[in-house]
């Protein structure tokens, strides 16, 4: 995949080989996702794997904070950058108030976790709503300061309120009951919440699909392409930026919920604004509205600078570097939607209709392409 | 509606899987990472004889913000058991990193790691908040850790087996440097500032507490900022005759620099976060004559024999002298090669061989009570003098020069 591929290629140049997923038997697709699933939860028990992946920390660790977790937060994105195009930059909001609450209601009033996880995807998407309400009706820059400072907001909020322990935040954050001699969840126990979040990721991946392929996604691609076309042609634009917004506020929650329990102590500065950027780095990186992509991305973003732990001070300027280099030479990202990719080519920037134009850049790469 | 069936059963089916999948994956349960029963196999192998060796594990800030009191810990250690290993023991030690970057959630992912390498016991996790998130673990896998740095009072009350520390918590020296300030400094009106931080704020809380109502303002900085004039201002028009600032040497220097250049003349007060010879850099002339407590002791030039030994070893390995915490490092790796000195190799025996030593550390008395708080800590004042940090000794006599 490392061959460079300017802007401006024509559409099917890349895998003519193969055929296209989507007429490949539903039965022989199901089986393929099944097998997935199936190595997806042997990856941490996958012998001599530590070693090559992870050698400076501990595989099983590295992969449900931050591989796994990442992801659940890019699918979740994804939801909002890459089908419905409106760019949050306050992402991590969301994923702090599901640790939260998971955090409040198990110490202070002794719930146990599945439902106290429940609860913080219900506040996630309460949150996704109050903020999108007044918010959405703004555009591109305009709404990506909104949710820049929504997240900051949250996380000052958060080191203010004496309740939540200020910046002492909430500690011995109970874990999730076991499941028999099987499932225990422990600080040594990794492997119960990397199945957890398999789960979780198979679950967002399902609704995250469905709803692409149905009225909903198509609205959101609209909205996307061009917001006042799609207000026209009688798209609700508002209702479906809403539910963009709250879908994946709700998905941030869950992701946020695991995580409090995983690190059973949790403090607003686990919640800065430079992990935002960084789920949105992972999804533009990946590929912007493609599933796969994103998980890719995500895994990239989260397991680099583990990777290069050995390279101490240097590993952040490597991993800045590849990053630089993965944009240059594949603008629309690693595996990019095919839409997307028509999009970039008609030149918007990539980012669909952000409100944004990438104006001259953008006038560079368009070819007409018929 | 029958895609959306077929979706749904097929999901069924996966979660059924999954869980026949760990059924079956789960009974082996030594696959798990690093689940070593504590003290069976994890000490490699000490056939007697001078071949074997154990790791120690380092666990704090190498890299980031604040690495720079990780680095001092780890030279501090390093002294240590560079000279035991030249001694030429039984029982050698490897020192192994564990570079947190001052980061809790590094700190858990971490963790398991120090105990799939089979470390018998951990010097760290150096500051609190990482303690909160890494610490659980190692009890878990029942390797005994001795932090060199981190005060938060909290964590003595959560019940930890393994878990010790090398100097007293911040409910010490709160009222300490509360006591330095209304005693030997003669402060009558005190403005209290800290920088939100849990450590900063913690610290703080305590030292406004213990003064009471003659601490005013009480107010807080934004760390992230670099513009604290609304603060100067508010303290210049109180016209207090000390300052206490809770927090970090980086922010310490801009915000004591600050002070003066908008005429504030009250006496500088700050604790163990800012006894750093960056934050008299920082500051420059500011910095001068500025108090800072810890319930460390720095390593200054002394005439017991043991301390003036680690300064020299220290500069010579390193080109600088002892800094904070490093002494405090010192004694850490001390007590685990006291441990080892007395034949216990598995992190079970060496943890309850901590439980009974007390030695004359060259920070300070060393002897842990049932919670992993020594027995004896108090506070220790140093000031900054002709741009170097000099001790004064124990808050209660310390005379400001």
């Amino acid at each position: 995949m490392s061959t460079l591929v300017s802007g401006s290629t024509t559409r099917g140049g890349r895998r003519p080989s193969l055929p296209s997923w989507d007429r490949v038997p539903a039965a022989v697709r199901w089986a393929a996702y099944l097998l997935l699933f199936v190595v997806a939860l042997w990856l941490p028990s996958v012998p001599g794997i530590a070693n090559v992946m992870s050698p400076q920390n501990d595989w099983g660790g590295v992969l449900v904070y931050p591989i796994g977790l990442y992801i659940v937060m890019a699918l979740g994105l994804n939801v909002v950058v890459g089908y419905a195009g409106l760019l949050d930059l306050g992402y991590v909001a969301f994923f702090a108030i599901g640790a939260y609450t998971v955090g409040v209601l198990t110490t202070k009033y002794d719930w146990s976790f599945w439902p106290a996880l429940v609860v913080g995807v219900v506040l996630s998407m309460a949150a996704g709503l109050l903020l999108g309400t007044p918010t959405l009706r703004l555009r591109g820059d305009y709404l990506a300061i909104v949710t820049l400072g929504f997240g900051e907001i949250i996380r000052v909020t958060a080191n203010n309120t004496d309740w939540l322990g200020g910046p002492r935040g909430i500690s011995q954050i109970p874990r999730p009951p076991n499941v028999g001699d099987t499932l225990e969840f422990g600080a040594l126990k990794a492997k119960a919440y990397w199945y957890v979040i398999v789960v979780l990721i198979v679950l967002i991946i399902l609704i995250a699909k469905r709803l692409e392929d149905s009225r909903v996604g198509r609205a959101w691609a609209a909205i996307r392409e061009d917001e006042d076309a799609a207000e026209l042609m009688g798209v609700p634009t508002l209702k479906f930026k809403l539910a963009a917004f709250f879908i994946g506020a709700g998905i941030a929650g869950s992701g946020g919920a695991v995580f409090a329990s995983r690190q059973t102590a949790i403090v607003p500065d686990n919640f800065p604004f430079v992990l935002s950027a960084l789920i949105l780095a992972a999804v533009v990186l990946g590929g912007s509205g493609n599933i796969p992509g994103v998980i890719l991305g995500a895994f990239l973003i989260a397991w680099l600078p583990e990777r290069f732990r050995q390279f101490v001070e240097w590993r952040q300027l490597f991993f800045g570097a590849a990053l630089v280099l993965i944009m240059i030479f594949r603008p629309e990202g690693l595996l990019p939607n095919r839409q997307r990719r028509a999009e970039m080519q008609e030149g918007t920037g990539g980012m669909g209709s952000l409100g944004a134009e990438v104006g001259p850049v953008a006038v560079q790469n368009v070819e007409v392409d018929e | 509606m029958r895609n959306v069936q077929r979706g749904a059963s097929v999901f069924a089916v996966l979660a059924a899987l999954s869980l026949g999948v760990t059924a079956c994956g789960g009974s082996s349960a030594s696959d798990d990472s690093g689940s070593a029963p504590a003290g069976s196999s994890a000490a490699s192998g000490g056939t007697g004889g001078g071949g074997s060796s154990v790791n120690i594990g380092f666990m704090g800030a190498l890299t980031g913000p604040n690495a720079q009191l990780g680095i001092n810990i780890k030279q501090g250690a390093e002294v240590a058991i560079n000279a035991y290993n030249a001694s030429n023991p039984a029982v050698k030690i490897t020192l192994k990193d564990y570079d947190t970057a001052g980061d809790p959630a590094q700190a858990t992912s971490l963790a398991p790691k120090v105990a799939s390498d089979k470390v018998v016991g951990v010097i760290g996790p150096a500051f609190s908040g990482e303690s909160k998130t890494a610490v659980p673990t190692l009890e878990e896998a029942g390797i005994p850790n001795i932090s060199a740095s981190a005060t938060n009072a909290t964590l003595s009350a959560n019940g930890w087996k393994f878990w010790h520390r090398v100097l007293a918590n911040d409910d010490v020296q709160g009222p300490g440097v509360a006591g330095f300030i209304t005693g030997p400094l003669g402060a009558k009106k005190v403005a209290v500032i800290d920088d939100q931080s849990e450590y900063g704020k913690g610290l703080a809380d305590v030292v406004a507490k213990t003064i009471g109502s003659a601490a005013s303002p009480r107010d807080s900085i934004d760390p992230k900022a670099d513009d604290y004039s609304s603060t100067v201002s508010k303290i210049k028009s109180a016209n207090p005759d000390a300052i206490f600032y809770g927090g970090y040497y980086a922010e310490a220097a801009k915000f004591v620099k600050q002070l003066r250049d908008g005429g504030v003349t009250a006496k500088f007060v700050s604790g163990d976060g800012t006894l750093d010879q960056k934050f008299i850099d920082g500051g420059k002339d500011a910095a001068e004559g500025a108090f800072l407590s810890c319930t460390c002791v720095l390593a200054t030039a002394s005439d017991d024999p043991a301390v003036q030994k680690f300064i020299d070893d220290y500069t010579k390995a390193y080109g600088t002298g002892p800094a904070t915490y490093s002494a405090e490092g010192f004694d850490a790796a001390t007590a685990f090669i006291k441990a080892l000195q007395a034949g216990k190799t598995s992190p079970a025996d060496i943890n309850t061989f901590l439980s009974t030593e007390d030695f004359k550390g060259i920070s300070k008395p060393i002897k842990w009570d049932d919670k992993g708080e020594l027995t004896s800590g108090s506070v220790y004042m140093h000031e900054v003098k002709d741009g170097k940090i000099i001790a004064l000794g124990d808050y209660k006599t310390a005379k400001p020069q």
